[in-house]
């Protein structure tokens, strides 16, 4: 690749054309600092445009700095002709990728502007791979449906709000809905787990009860719980999910209920665990009895012996579906 | 009598297995089809069309591959160890469907979803002839890895095997079907050793659910005519769909089948509430925009299943055993894949009480197709 040193009038600098553009970093107030005590060390790389100015491909933020600087020169590196453009997009990438790791919008950024020159996926993380950017063809395929989320959403999953999962489920919401999930997100610190339970049992819930996410979430969780003072996160995250859930499963929830209510009125000692089978779909319930001597064992005896002809026990066994 | 046979078989890509070029079911379906077709050697390239096509299923759907059953014809029908199976045998004739029902596990089954039949009938004669020379009573069907009378509109292959099976006393031959393609069959001697069933659903769910299938009422009437020829009945509501109003939904139909049908000819009647592996509930999004069935309130089985969560599933149960019970106390009623508190909170008693689920449906059989 032919390059000359030149110094060029930044007026000439065209810092609208994006083509080449990969850092989703806007600012350059670290870079101004460090331009103004040192000065520029790395040069930009520039390529000349058919009108007489320049198309950035290395160096955004340094000329963005210089700028700031109040410069009107710039020392260069001027790629010449004919280099083409896609050598010039593995030069901006590599020029990234060899300073720091990407971002996952980076990297979205970075394929999409690929793949207009690779239709075939395996080619194109042959190509990235040449310029430090390591995307499989399963990864390239989540990329390029990254690089097509709205503007908001791109900014969260570049500051690492929202991982590359929760924003490929999200992108296919609409933008109301994407925002929504987004402020809880945001606002509740959710674990990734819990960010998937809610995405997904607030899609089932719209599609049941045919209403919009974010009417959902305005009307059930944002109004009622996010903004309750009375909470603190763990509590909010807590009443969040139980709402959410008696939503989606609202006969799982009665009957988790009416067991609960029913195993309160066994009044079992702490010592006495009953554990019913999981989801109530297997027959075999356990109980752990925990004890230190004889005296404590015959109490722990004495109250399983109560249990024989409890009511609530009976039901429980029953998996009784009446409201206790 | 041409209103019993609805054409749902649209072939547009045909394939045939060198192998099998010159069988003579092969030059039957190919005049039959009348369609340019591809000859090959190796699969892949109709696997490879069909894999990359926008909708695999779609596509498999219209694909038919004429080539041989390399495997067994007779197989156990695979059921899992904590559930209850009725240890069916499956005469594995072919595979896919053309009807396009939304809970369909065949769309995840196979890899690729595509329509094979299988051509080598003299083999499955002789698997069969083996099964009948073992003297033991067994049930058997066509209708697990496809619809059993889809292949009618292009091969009569129902008539062949219910005249293999009338001529022996071990072995009962079940068709199964949500067609209403029994046109080739009515006028078939069969020793009352074939069972002609019907899958039969709430209005509303084989509306939205079961796309290209025969409605209700001509299943039912199509099994009148098969009951009026002497044949044994058997009906299967699975899978059941609990949806608001399905309850009475459903007693509707049970209504309707015992206005249709006689309880005295019905061998027996199964019911299955909908389960389904997790992969399917991504598929059925994909395909069926409209379909709510996945979003149940389901819980992971024992078998890695999503089932409905098993007091519903019992409550529901109640009521539709109660439903049939009044039409027909004493018809055999069967559960496809629960466990013992179902059986006996639903029914009333569990199968190992009749000597096990295997033996009440062999017992039913006895009495209704007089094998032993």
């Amino acid at each position: 690749m032919k390059t000359v040193f030149d110094s060029v009038d930044l007026r000439y600098i065209d810092l609208s054309d994006t083509t080449f553009k990969i850092t989703t970093d806007v600012s350059a107030d670290n870079l101004i600092d460090s331009i103004r005590n040192v000065g520029l060390i790395s040069p930009p790389t520039l390529a000349r445009k058919s009108d007489g100015g320049y198309t950035v491909v290395c160096g955004f933020r340094r000329i963005a700095a210089c700028e700031f600087l109040g410069w009107r020169q710039i020392d260069a590196r001027i790629l010449q002709a004919p280099e083409n453009e896609i050598n010039r997009l593995l030069l901006a990438i590599a020029d990234n990728t060899h300073t720091r790791p990407l971002n996952v919008i980076e990297q979205a950024a970075a394929v999409s502007k690929l793949a207009a020159y690779f239709a075939d996926d395996i080619a194109l993380s042959r190509e990235a791979g040449k310029a430090g950017l390591s995307v499989n063809p399963g990864l390239i395929r989540k990329l390029k449906k990254i690089d097509t989320v709205p503007a908001a959403l791109k900014e969260k999953i570049a500051a690492d709000i929202i991982s590359l999962t929760i924003g490929l489920e999200l992108s296919r919401l609409e933008s109301a809905a994407v925002m929504a999930f987004v402020q809880i997100i945001e606002e509740l610190k959710l674990t990734l787990s819990h960010q998937k339970e809610m995405i997904q049992r607030v899609k089932e819930i719209s599609r049941i009860k045919e209403m919009p996410i974010a009417g959902i979430i305005d009307e059930v969780v944002a109004g009622k719980i996010i903004n309750d003072p009375e909470l603190d996160r763990n509590q909010k995250i807590k009443k969040m999910r139980q709402v959410i859930k008696q939503m989606r499963y609202p006969e799982i929830v009665r009957f988790e209920k009416n067991y609960s209510d029913r195993l309160q009125h066994l009044q079992l000692p702490e010592s006495v665990h009953l554990v019913p089978p999981a989801d109530f779909e297997g027959n075999k319930y356990s109980m752990q009895l925990n004890f230190q001597d004889l005296a404590q064992f015959k109490t722990i005896v004495k109250t399983l012996d109560l249990l024989q002809d409890h009511p609530d026990f009976a039901k429980i066994l029953d998996k009784n579906f009446e409201d206790s | 009598m041409q209103k019993f046979l609805i054409k749902i078989l649209k072939i547009a890509d045909l394939y045939i297995d060198r192998d099998v070029a010159d069988f003579p079911a092969t030059r039957v379906i190919c005049d039959h089809l009348d369609i340019p077709y591809h000859i090959i050697d190796s699969p892949d390239e109709m696997y490879r069309s069909v894999t990359t096509a926008v909708s695999a299923v779609d596509q498999g759907k219209k694909t038919l591959f004429l080539t041989r059953n390399r495997g067994k014809f007779i197989r156990q029908c695979p059921g899992t160890e904590y559930y209850t199976c009725c240890n069916y045998m499956i005469l594995h004739v072919g595979t896919f469907c053309t009807m396009d029902c939304s809970y369909c596990i065949l769309q995840s089954y196979f890899h690729p979803p595509v329509l094979q039949f299988f051509v080598n009938h003299d083999d499955m004669e002789d698997a069969l002839d083996h099964l009948f020379s073992q003297k033991k009573l067994t049930r058997i069907g066509t209708g697990e890895y496809t619809d059993s009378l889809i292949w009618e509109e292009i091969y009569p292959l129902a008539p062949q095997l219910i005249d293999k099976f009338s001529h022996q006393s071990h072995a009962v031959l079940e068709l199964k079907t949500k067609t209403v393609n029994i046109e080739n069959i009515l006028s078939a001697r069969h020793n009352q050793k074939t069972i002609v069933s019907w899958s039969l659903n709430a209005e509303a769910v084989v509306k939205s659910e079961e796309r290209k299938t025969a409605g209700i009422r001509a299943r039912l009437a199509a099994a009148a005519k098969c009951q009026a020829e002497g044949y044994p009945l058997a009906f299967h509501f699975d899978p059941l769909i609990f949806y608001p109003g399905c309850e009475e939904a459903y007693k509707n139909i049970i209504e309707l089948l015992f206005s249709y049908i006689a309880a005295e000819n019905i061998v027996w009647i199964s019911l299955g509430s909908f389960r389904f592996m997790p992969d399917l509930k991504s598929i059925v999004e994909e395909r069926f925009r409209q379909s709510r069935i996945v979003y149940g309130e389901f819980v992971k089985g024992m078998d890695g299943k999503m089932r409905y969560f098993k007091p519903l599933r019992i409550r529901f149960y109640q009521t539709i055993i109660a439903a049939i019970r009044q039409f027909a106390p004493d018809v055999t009623l069967y559960f496809c894949m629960e466990d013992d508190e179902v059986w006996t909170k639903s029914m009333g008693f569990k199968p190992a009480d009749y000597g096990g689920l295997p033996q009440m449906l062999d017992d039913s059989a006895s009495r209704h197709c007089h094998i032993f």
